[in-house]
């Protein structure tokens, strides 16, 4: 029989796995629905078990998909709250709200008003939210249905125009310049071109404009994400490589034909950047990384190349972030890897005891299949200095967990290549050493500062 | 030319460790020794029914794909260009095997084959014995009919080739549903396997594989753990992994192929090439025992380098082998029934639940049902 402490500990990493990796979307081998499922099931067990840890997971950085789902969660079920615990609860949902995207948090407030949640808390989140943010008269133009439904469903009467804007037919004009600039944009086409690209789009067909002209004509003043998204479809917006995240510039450059003097350059840059965040990773000897590109490694249509250009970033980063260090990918390649060929893990997995590894790190969805079920067969017979951690970018739904190769440890689920610093650093505890008690204590810091306003890890 | 041949084999390939998705298992075989100088390629055809005119024989069926065989010295890395192929979309095709060019040979797969089953087993009588119908003395054996399903009717079939890891020098597939086999795919090089690879899902298969796909799926994998037992240096380590490859190629041939390794084959060559030639083959037919037929493209020297394999279910397994113990026999009734173990009306009664009943004169079978009545 196992302790109490020990089954708590086992489904909290399952948890954070998930919390980490998953975003509900399809992966290569598991639907988008079935990953709901097994998400939902998930986040409803933890709620229901480990009420305050659950809450407390809002501090530890995990994504924003899940981010979303806990104050969900913790919104609709404000009954199960202890007493003790409401007035932390209650802060964790604050600033947990306050670190989401805009765009997220409206549609938890959508999802919320479809839900039919409407308790004392909701309305205070939604209130708080909007009357601490910076500039209202934006979200209100980007967002300005969800904003709407939002006011709507919590009885906020916002002051001002807004009212006007948000409630009201748009007969007369305003006195705010955005607010204007929307009213004019229905007649005129100047207007449009000095709204919110995301908002110009809707506009611009009714005057007829096609969606590459737009983009061209408004380049200068797309954020960086629009960019992404449009850099597939028209020639002129340019990337702003220097403004992209580690994993996001990977992505950006695998979808690409080459890989240039300049692409490494960049990749170097951002690097650098998360290690200097991050400080040195906890990593000590000789570290050999085995890199999945096998054809599982092009996950779907959703969330395409993502496994590959998380071993690629990965890579990048020990290679700057260790000095001793050498990569092994499952199938060689010269300049840019691409998804192809077996999973032939445990070979590679050779190769690196060959070079003389203490330390091996195995970033793949944990898939073998040539031959399969070797790892874990080879891992029994290794020699006792050499230690291996499995990193794995993929949840399986079905399993309610990601795949794990090693035998003494669970893996670690690995959703872009920033995280690996902080993943190196729970490996102690996913290890096995380290009580609950250890990891509700070493929570409490972050906890802490993430209320008081500070940034997350 | 007709003969009878030696077992199926595989000689020049090896089969790698398998990959299994629900039902099915998928064997990758990979080549021993490159082929440089034989490409097959798709040509492009649109799936339809077609009516293919041959010799001296009309078939009608649907018709998902075509091949185009290309032979030459060093073909290798060639780009081939595309071929001036009159057949590509008209309802009528020339001839089920057409050399286009020297050089190019543009044949149609598993029809083949499934000609091959309509009509190897049948040899017409030489006599005309009294109880042999007029019909059938005026027109021969008529019209022959068999079905089978494409591969996008077995449910799963399609995830499981979409997620299919191709291995970087592989050349064929062994197609296992339920651990029993569905289809043997060989193509010459690499890179053709990988444009036809996803054509696996438009050929046809026995409909029993239908049923097949819908069982349990399989799960057992061959033991890694004896092979690294007492390993401790990396070396070791390494001769365990091969020894576990070599196991999976072992296991595939032995266990998964089964007794098609040590059946007899019937075999017709259909075109000859310099060097090779085109066949197509009927396994030797067990009632009770899984039945192929196929087409293969051999080196002299017994190299496979190009495999197609269709299973036949009980049904058209019982049909060619009656009509292959009636041809032996010249259509003589009695002997054909003491060959099978039986007595006459019971022969009478197989070919009517077969449906060659028409083959038969009209007053003989009501004698026979009046015999069977008593």
């Amino acid at each position: 029989m196992r302790s109490a402490d020990e089954v708590a500990r086992e489904d909290l990493l399952t948890f954070l796995n998930a919390a980490f990796v998953s975003t509900g979307q399809a992966e290569f081998a598991s639907t988008a629905e079935e990953q709901r499922l097994g998400i939902d099931f998930l986040h409803e067990y933890v709620r229901g078990n480990y009420r305050r840890l659950y809450a407390r997971l809002l501090a530890v950085g995990i994504n924003d998909f899940h981010t979303a789902e806990i104050l969900r969660g913790l919104l609709a079920t404000g009954r199960e709250t202890p007493e003790d615990f409401r007035g932390e609860e209650n802060a964790l949902i604050r600033a947990g709200a306050r670190r989401l995207p805009p765009q997220r948090f409206w549609k938890l407030t959508a999802r919320l008003r479809r839900e039919g949640v409407n308790n004392r808390r909701t309305r205070a989140m939604i209130r708080h939210w909007f009357d601490t943010h910076p500039d209202q008269t934006f979200q209100a133009v980007k967002y300005r249905r969800k904003v709407a439904g939002a006011f709507r469903h919590a009885h906020i009467h916002p002051d001002g125009e807004l009212a006007e804007f948000l409630f009201g037919d748009h007969r007369s004009p305003f006195g705010t310049e955005l607010l204007e600039t929307y009213r004019q944009a229905r007649y005129s086409q100047q207007a449009v071109l000095r709204l919110p690209y995301s908002v110009a789009q809707g506009l611009a067909a009714k005057h007829g404009m096609a969606p590459e002209t737009l983009a061209s004509r408004m380049k200068t003043r797309l954020t960086d994400k629009e960019r992404l998204r449009v850099a597939g479809r028209t020639e002129d917006v340019e990337i702003r490589p220097e403004r992209l995240s580690l994993t996001e510039l990977t992505s950006w450059l695998l979808s690409r034909k080459e890989l240039d003097e300049q692409a490494d350059q960049w990749l170097d840059r951002a690097a650098t950047a998360v290690l200097h965040r991050s400080g040195p990773l906890a990593l000590t000897g000789r570290v050999a990384a085995v890199l999945d590109n096998s054809f599982s490694a092009s996950a779907s249509r959703e969330r395409r190349g993502r496994p590959l250009a998380i071993a690629f970033a990965a890579d990048r980063l020990l290679r700057l972030g260790h000095a001793d260090y050498r990569g092994f990918w499952t199938s060689p390649f010269e300049g840019r890897p691409r998804p192809e060929g077996q999973s032939n893990l445990s070979e590679r997995l050779l190769d690196a005891l060959d070079w003389g590894a203490t330390t091996v790190l195995v970033i793949s969805d944990g898939v073998e299949n040539d031959p399969a079920g070797a790892f874990p067969s080879i891992m029994a017979r290794l020699p006792a200095e050499v230690q291996v951690l499995h990193l794995n970018p993929v949840f399986d739904p079905e399993q309610l967990e990601v795949a794990n190769l090693t035998t003494h440890a669970r893996a670690l689920g690995l959703h872009r290549a920033e995280d690996l610093p902080t993943a190196l650093g729970f490996a102690r505890y996913v290890v096995g050493d380290g009580t609950l008690a250890e990891l509700e204590g070493n929570l409490a810091g972050p906890v802490r500062r993430f209320i008081e306003g500070g940034h997350d890890a | 030319m007709r003969e009878l041949a030696a077992p199926l084999s595989l000689p020049g390939l090896t089969p790698a460790p398998s990959q299994v998705c629900g039902t099915f298992r998928l064997v990758p075989l990979l080549r021993d020794r490159d082929c440089e100088d034989v490409r097959l390629v798709d040509a492009g055809w649109e799936p339809g029914t077609r009516f293919v005119v041959d010799a001296n024989r009309l078939s009608f069926g649907f018709v998902p794909h075509a091949f185009h065989l290309d032979w030459g010295v060093a073909l290798g890395t060639q780009v081939l260009t595309d071929p001036k192929d009159r057949g590509r979309n008209w309802l009528v095709t020339h001839r089920m095997r057409k050399r286009l060019s020297p050089g190019r040979l543009r044949f149609l797969p598993q029809h083949l084959a499934i000609e091959g089953l309509l009509s190897m087993h049948f040899n017409p009588p030489t006599i005309a014995w009294p109880e042999l119908s007029q019909t059938f003395m005026r027109d021969g054996l008529g019209m022959r009919m068999e079905s089978f399903a494409p591969g996008t009717e077995i449910p799963g079939f399609d995830t499981a080739l979409r997620i299919f890891e191709i291995h970087p020098r592989q050349v064929g597939m062994l197609v296992f549903v339920s651990d029993a086999l569905a289809a043997a795919f060989v193509v010459p090089s690499p890179r053709d396997y990988r444009r036809l690879h996803l054509g696996l899902l438009d050929s046809l298969y026995c409909d029993l594989m239908i049923t097949y796909a819908c069982h349990h799926p399989t799960r057992w994998i061959v033991d890694p753990a004896p092979h690294f037992e007492g390993a401790s240096t990396v070396v070791e380590l390494r001769e365990g992994l091969a020894s576990l490859r070599r196991e999976w190629a072992q296991v595939t041939n032995e266990v998964l192929l089964g007794d098609l390794t040590h059946r007899g084959l019937r075999t017709e060559t259909v075109y000859s090439l310099p060097g090779m030639r085109l066949e197509r083959f009927v396994t030797s037919l067990e009632l009770g025992a899984a039945n192929h037929i196929g087409e293969r493209i051999l080196r002299d020297d017994g190299e496979v380098l190009h495999l197609n394999t269709l299973r036949l279910n009980a049904s058209q397994t019982r049909r060619a082998h009656l009509l292959s113990v009636l041809g032996e026999h010249d259509w003589h009734l009695p002997s054909a029934a003491e060959a099978l173990r039986i007595d006459v009306p019971s022969v009478v009664a197989r070919l009517e639940a077969q449906g060659f009943g028409h083959l038969v004169n009209h007053n003989f079978r009501e004698q026979a049902a009046k015999a069977r009545r008593r």
